[in-house]
């Protein structure tokens, strides 16, 4: 594992597999959410309580989904730079940071479009929907360190610091509609019990979640890759671009 | 036809919710990757000329 | 090597440090992160009554009563031990219904034992179905 790990935290070496990989997620991710669009917005029944307002589910819940995954992800790629001192896990978790805030951002303004004609109200402060919303200022907090000590190394044990620091906010996430009473209802994917959602629900949920997941994997190749061409071009000519 | 179409837009007459919803996310995401690819194409476009 | 497991340790102590103290945190404001009461907590007097509180239940069967040319509306919600009155003006939310969890923001009238709502909201549950797969549940 940890020879791997040496083996691909090389930046050169990085790229010549995320190429290719880069190419097959971003046309795979777009046919997955192309298709996932169509069965969530037309093909997929409406719910017995909500009607045809369960639609907004399809998108809200993959990009919660989407929101802590990519937490998870920048908190381990932080701890893993602040043990082993690799930089690519450094560069990993910074340019994972503004996708992820789209992310949170869009779960929480969905999330409030679904509230308003299902619970009849836009927000309310129970543990889910506030911790949730701490999130998402953790991940602004974290941009806001990514931008303003770009070249400095304290700038970047800051950034692994705070990653690492929110990261305990994720089990809270997780587990707030079991641990207090809320008003945002408990899981219906991962819980005792089993899936309480019907199957052709199911269909466009998990299409959307793939359609994400594939979409940030993109994102983020592509991203490492400017950042890690921008770095070579550092060192033999002065910063071209910014 | 038409009839069914405008059936469809209204979604059960939670149209603004619903489409909203889908819309400003969806824009936001594809906002970032477009941004994303023109740099790479600038970045590629410097490098060769270096 | 001696470095990184140095930086190992602190990690782990630093770890261990944020956590305990989230978690005291959380165990200190427990009580607020409530969002709502159940009738039986308000009738035993758990909570300060004068507040303006939320409380939380299934609405009765056959409880709900409009007033006032549909203005206002009275009607029950329980936890299945007890059940608390309430009287509320205003727009309810679709899911509004016989049987539906609701959550009532407030406050108690101790004199007419009834809970005067400024706000009723909608809680629906973790089942996500088309309404034939209801039905047949149902039957």
């Amino acid at each position: 594992m940890l020879r791997y790990l040496h083996k691909y935290a090389n930046p050169v070496r990085f790229l010549s597999i995320a190429r290719p990989m880069r190419k097959a997620m971003g046309l795979l991710s777009l046919f997955i959410i192309l298709v996932g669009l169509v069965f969530a917005l037309f093909f997929s029944p409406p719910d017995y309580q909500q009607k045809e307002t369960v639609r907004i589910m399809y998108i809200h819940v993959p990009a919660a989904w989407m929101s802590l995954m990519i937490y998870a992800f920048i908190s381990f790629s932080s701890i893993v730079f602040l043990v082993w001192k690799f930089p690519l896990f450094l560069i990993l978790a910074k340019e994972s940071v503004t996708v992820g805030v789209i992310f949170t951002f869009s779960a929480l303004f969905t999330g409030s479009l679904w509230g308003k004609p299902t619970w009849g109200t836009y927000w309310v402060w129970d543990a889910r929907l506030t911790s949730f919303l701490i999130l998402f200022f953790i991940y602004l907090g974290l941009k806001l360190i990514k931008e303003s000590f770009s070249h400095s190394s304290k700038g970047d044990y800051a950034f692994a610091y705070l990653a690492l620091i929110g990261g305990f906010n994720l089990p809270i996430i997780k587990f707030s509609v079991d641990w207090w009473n809320t008003l945002h209802q408990p899981a219906s994917i991962i819980r005792t019990g089993g899936v309480s959602i019907s199957n052709e629900m199911l269909i466009p949920l998990f299409l959307m979640a793939t359609g994400f997941l594939f979409l940030f994997i993109y994102i983020l190749l592509v991203s490492v890759e400017i950042n890690l061409k921008k770095r070579k071009m550092g060192y033999s000519k002065d910063k071209i671009i910014n | 036809m038409t009839e069914e179409i405008l059936k469809f837009i209204s979604m059960g007459g939670h149209s603004f919710y619903i489409w909203t919803a889908y819309f400003i996310p969806l824009t936001l995401i594809f906002s970032l990757v477009i941004t994303l690819r023109s740099k790479l194409k600038r970045i590629k476009k410097n490098e060769t000329e270096v | 090597m001696k470095l990184k497991y140095k930086r190992f340790n602190f990690l782990i102590i630093f770890i261990l440090a944020i956590a305990s103290t989230i978690f005291f945190v959380l165990k200190a404001l427990e009580e607020k992160i409530v969002f709502f009461y159940s009738p039986t907590e308000i009738l035993n007097k758990d909570v300060k009554l004068n507040d303006t509180i939320r409380v939380g239940g299934l609405v009765v069967d056959n409880s709900i009563v409009y007033d006032n040319g549909g203005l206002e509306v009275f009607f029950a919600i329980t936890d299945e031990k007890n059940s608390l009155n309430i009287s509320y003006k205003g727009i309810l939310p679709d899911l509004f219904r016989e049987g539906q969890g609701i959550v009532a923001e407030g406050n108690i009238d101790t004199a007419k034992n009834i809970f005067l709502a400024q706000k009723v909201l909608a809680k629906h549950d973790e089942n996500y179905m088309p309404p034939e797969i209801e039905k047949m549940i149902r039957n």
